[in-house]
């Protein structure tokens, strides 16, 4: 059902109970707010979003958040007094609110800061001395405060409280002497507590990772999914000069709503360091750097294949292949053809945490792809602990190990135990990269393009927000088996994701070509 | 407290009963009579009494008692419920304590009529915190009647239950809003919801709520005794009945003065106190609470004592307090206090009020100092009309109000004391407290 209103003289269909806030934010007209929050819903306490009401009696100001659309309503969002309302909240907001935009975190894209350019442009007219508040309050391992920024909006009480379930916020003292805080002698300790660095309209709660880190308006934004959980949150990874500086969740209705966990958006230091650079021949003991294409060399010689056409060579050995649940679709499809190809074993691995999915987001399976491994029909290994369950009957001659870069367990490094000889394909030097016969670097998450499936069955692509300086897993994997038998080489990941298409049947007729930024849910896939 | 009517005495009708506040005293005096009456009716025959007497709250708004009830959703699974406002906040109003003190079993009359009419089963009375005496006095009234099976479980065998639970404020101001009052009485803290949902749809714990002033409440059982139609015979037009006026300021006899309305509001005033305190000459009168606008001498001098004529005049009756101001009283002065209340007791939620009070408190009291400039003065005015009508409650408003209408009305005495002349000595008159009697404490 729709009722028809107007909106500063246009006719405008709105769905029956939408607010009228977001009825004109759909169709073009952005209208002010603080308080409001699509994520939050309603508050009216800020009166950013005054409109004009008009009926037979006149003009009424009221404020669109709370203003639910009825037929025939008659709303002015750009009337002189709606104007004059907004511009008078804007002003007394800034009152006494600190002139720190240059060193403000939160400059670039504040919203006290945009309205200001907006609405008023004036001097202040107020010059009295500025009320003091609190500066630079440490609310625990995650954010810092600044009372006096604050617009005493409510939104970051308001999301511990009604949906992170954590209340570690509130108002404290009444009236100009109003301030956020934690509870006395407690801090702000939620698994979610950085959303409200996002949702603070000013610099009021900035997020220790990121302060003093760039001004914003250099930071260049590309939206990926987190890898951190098997959630597959949607994330914007930001980056300036080629480098990580903050992850922000990006709205998806069908995955993570607005909100991201904190663990899962501060996860990108491995990014920027500890990285292995070089592929690495271990000869004697020694590693030596080699060149891409001695790796692949050294890799099918291990393997005990000859480059393709040519006859001499030891004979095949009994391998077993494991990659990490981190793995993309495209790396474990065409892993699963090389264990075809050569008769090795080939498993996924993932690590269950302990505990349960939490109430919001966070599940117990730390991987970003353990269902797209099962929907390849591949076996799935749950790592627990110390355990690595099925290792000891893996072939032991060669192991070939993949994408294992973030936390290397116990468990994964038992998947190492007993090899003659270890091939391993990692980001991110660790335990297994220092005791590799052959180390190939791959690229972290940031780095690649790659499709990952969520626990619900929703595929959805990791894009390269950084410049890999190393060839992709893919390409290095695609490149072995055509060297294998002399075939050709897959033009572009587009064409694996094709092949996928074509030869998966989970993935039938999925349109893996274009996910789009919400991702593709597959037909049947959904987790019950 | 002294307590008299000028005319008519219809609510202070028990308050020289010395044992009125008891059921026996009550009774005695024709209390609880009404009930018979009541239990005879339709519900909503007794609510189309109470329209057709015109009570209007009082409170401070005004607004009609018996629509007030008839919004209450008649067909929900919901419980009801009435909260009875006795927070009495508004800066020099002192007559709900009158009534809580020397009539108590009058409100609980009038709380089982509401009950009855609108179906309600608890009644939560939202008492001041400060009002030691009038709540043990009520709590005393409280127990009494359910005792006599007054209250409780089926009150006088017409199988309806009636609860009544003194709950004592914590001393907010915003807590006599009637949605603030609710989140306190929820125990959170007081801070107004935005309406609509109003409390008649959506009150005390999300279910349909009736919030009345106590005075309000009292009136109830004289028109359920003598019908509307008498209680709107008094009074005159839209303000019918009479209403006790809390008179305080320099005046010769402060105190509690019931009246028709309808009279001139000097004429009022100096017959009930006796006139301006030691014969001084009158500056202004604020009609109707801290948060009415001021009158100057010839215009309290020449408007009528009602809702209508009060409003026609640019100022209200408010809550009935009315505060008398002397020729040697510093209006300054008197707003400077006016306005250290708002900016302390606004609840912060609204930047219009959060920021704005605090802004005409230190805007009014550098001009107090001698610090102001003229362009102080104008900002006052010009900040007012951002501050009316933006915000979740009225409190911006009971602020921007008397600043305007102050500046307004005796703009020479801001000028001049900024143009450094000698202001006028006396301290403030607000709620009947001036520096000679406060150096007497």
């Amino acid at each position: 059902m729709s009722v028809k209103i107007t909106i500063n003289g246009m006719p405008v269909e709105a769905p029956e109970g939408a607010l009228l806030i977001d009825v004109c934010r759909d169709n073009g007209i952005d209208i002010p707010h603080f308080c409001y929050h699509p994520g939050l819903g309603p508050d009216g306490n800020c009166r950013m979003c005054q409109v004009e009401f008009v009926s037979e009696r006149g003009g009424r100001l009221a404020v669109s958040c709370k203003a639910v659309v009825a037929e025939g309503m008659q709303v002015l969002t750009h009337s002189e007094s709606a104007k004059r309302a907004r511009a008078s909240v804007e002003e007394m907001l800034l009152l006494n609110h600190p002139l720190d935009c240059p060193i403000c975190d939160k400059a670039g894209e504040c919203t006290l800061q945009n309205y200001y350019m907006e609405h008023d442009l004036q001097p202040s007219r107020q010059n009295f001395t500025r009320v003091k508040k609190g500066k630079a309050i440490d609310l625990g391992p995650t954010m810092v405060l600044d009372q006096e920024r604050c617009v005493l909006c409510d939104r970051c009480v308001r999301f511990l409280r009604d949906v992170a379930g954590d209340e570690q916020l509130y108002i404290a003292g009444r009236g100009h002497d109003a301030f956020i805080s934690a509870f006395p002698g407690q801090e702000v300790t939620s698994a979610y507590s950085l959303n409200t660095v996002d949702l603070c309209p000013v610099g009021a709660l900035t997020s220790k990772d990121f302060r003093f880190a760039t001004p914003t308006w250099y930071i260049r934004n590309t939206d990926s999914v987190c890898t951190t959980c098997a959630r597959g949150c949607n994330m914007q990874i930001q980056v300036m000069e080629e480098r990580i500086v903050r992850m922000r969740p990006r709205h998806n209705p069908e995955v993570n709503g607005y909100w991201a966990c904190d663990e899962g958006r501060l996860d990108y230091k491995f990014v920027n360091e500890g990285r292995v650079e070089q592929p690495l021949v271990r000869r004697e003991g020694r590693a030596l750097e080699a060149s891409f294409e001695e790796a692949l060399a050294e890799w099918r010689r291990i393997l005990g294949y000859a480059p393709a056409g040519r006859a001499e060579g030891p004979a095949p050995v009994e391998a077993a292949m494991i990659a990490s649940a981190h793995a993309t679709l495209e790396e474990l499809y065409l892993l699963k053809k090389l264990a075809a190809r050569t008769g090795a074993s080939f498993h996924v691995a993932r690590h269950l945490q302990d505990g349960e999915d939490d109430r919001l987001l966070r599940r117990a399976d730390r991987h970003p792809n353990a269902r797209g491994a099962e929907l390849l029909g591949l076996p799935v290994i749950d790592l627990r602990g110390e355990h690595a369950p099925e290792v000891s009957s893996l072939a032991s001659a060669v192991r070939v190990l993949v994408g294992f870069h973030r936390r290397v367990s116990p468990a994964a490094t038992a998947l190492a135990a007993n090899a003659a000889k270890l091939i391993v394909i990692d980001a991110c030097q660790s335990a297994l990269t220092e005791r590799a016969d052959l180390v190939i670097p791959g690229l972290t998450f940031a780095e690649k393009d790659g499709l990952v499936v969520n626990f619900g069955g929703r595929v959805q692509r990791l894009k390269s927000a950084v410049r890999g300086r190393r060839e992709s897993e893919w390409r290095l994997i695609d490149a072995l088996l055509a060297s294998l038998d002399a075939g050709a080489r897959a033009a572009s990941v587009a064409q694996v994701r094709a092949e996928i298409v074509e030869q998966v049947p989970a993935f039938s007729g999925a349109s893996l070509a274009d996910v789009g930024r919400h991702g593709v849910q597959l037909a049947g896939a959904a987790v019950s | 407290m002294r307590y008299e009517a000028v005319g008519k005495k219809l609510i202070g009708e028990r308050f020289d009963v010395p044992d009125a506040y008891t059921r026996a005293g009550y009774e005695r005096d024709g209390g609880y009579r009404s009930l018979d009456k009541l239990f005879a009716m339709k519900p909503e025959e007794v609510i189309e009494e109470v329209k057709r007497s015109g009570l209007r709250g009082r409170g401070g708004a005004g607004f009609p008692a018996g629509m007030k009830w008839s919004f209450v959703p008649k067909s929900t699974d919901k419980p009801k419920y009435l909260c009875v406002n006795a927070d009495e906040g508004e800066p020099g109003t002192f007559k709900d304590r009158l009534i809580l003190e020397h009539d108590p079993h009058a409100l609980i009359e009038g709380i089982i009529i509401c009950c009855y009419a609108v179906g309600i089963g608890t009644a939560y009375v939202y008492v001041r915190g400060e009002y030691d005496h009038p709540i043990a006095r009520f709590q005393g009234a409280v127990d009494e009647a359910y005792a006599a099976g007054l209250l409780g479980k089926n009150v006088r065998g017409t199988g309806r239950d009636i609860d009544v639970v003194v709950h004592k404020g914590a001393g907010a101001y915003i807590c006599g809003e009637e949605t603030g009052l609710i989140e306190s009485l929820e125990g959170k803290k007081g801070q107004p919801r935005p309406k609509p949902p109003f409390p008649a749809v959506v009150g005390v714990f999300g279910c349909p709520t009736v919030v009345n002033n106590v005075e309000t409440l009292a009136a109830l059982p004289w028109i359920m005794n003598n019908g509307g139609d008498a209680y709107a015979a008094l009074g005159t037009g839209k303000s019918t009945g009479t209403m006790l006026f809390s008179i305080s300021g320099m005046v010769e006899r402060p105190g509690v003065y019931e009246t028709e309305f309808g009279v001139n509001l000097w004429d009022f005033i100096e017959k009930a106190t006796g006139g301006v305190k030691d014969g001084k000459k009158l500056k202004a009168v604020i009609p109707g609470g801290s948060s009415a606008p001021i009158l100057t001498a010839d215009e309290a001098r020449a408007v009528t004592l009602d809702y209508e004529s009060l409003a026609a005049a640019g100022t209200m009756v408010g809550s009935g307090a009315i505060m008398v101001l002397d020729e040697d009283t510093c209006v300054v002065k008197a707003l400077e206090v006016i306005m250290r209340f708002y900016a302390h007791e606004s609840c912060g939620q609204c930047p219009p009020c959060r920021e704005g009070t605090y802004w005409l408190y230190r805007l009014v009291k550098r001009i107090r100092e001698g610090k102001g400039r003229l362009e102080d003065i104008d900002l006052i005015v010009s900040i007012c009309p951002d501050m009316l009508g933006r915000t979740v409650c009225v409190l911006a408003d009971a602020a921007a109000m008397p600043a305007a209408s102050y500046v307004k009305k005796f703009r020479h005495e801001f000028e001049a004391y900024v143009n450094a002349e000698q202001p006028p000595e006396r301290e403030i008159p607000i709620g009947g407290i001036d520096a000679e009697w406060a150096s007497r404490l």
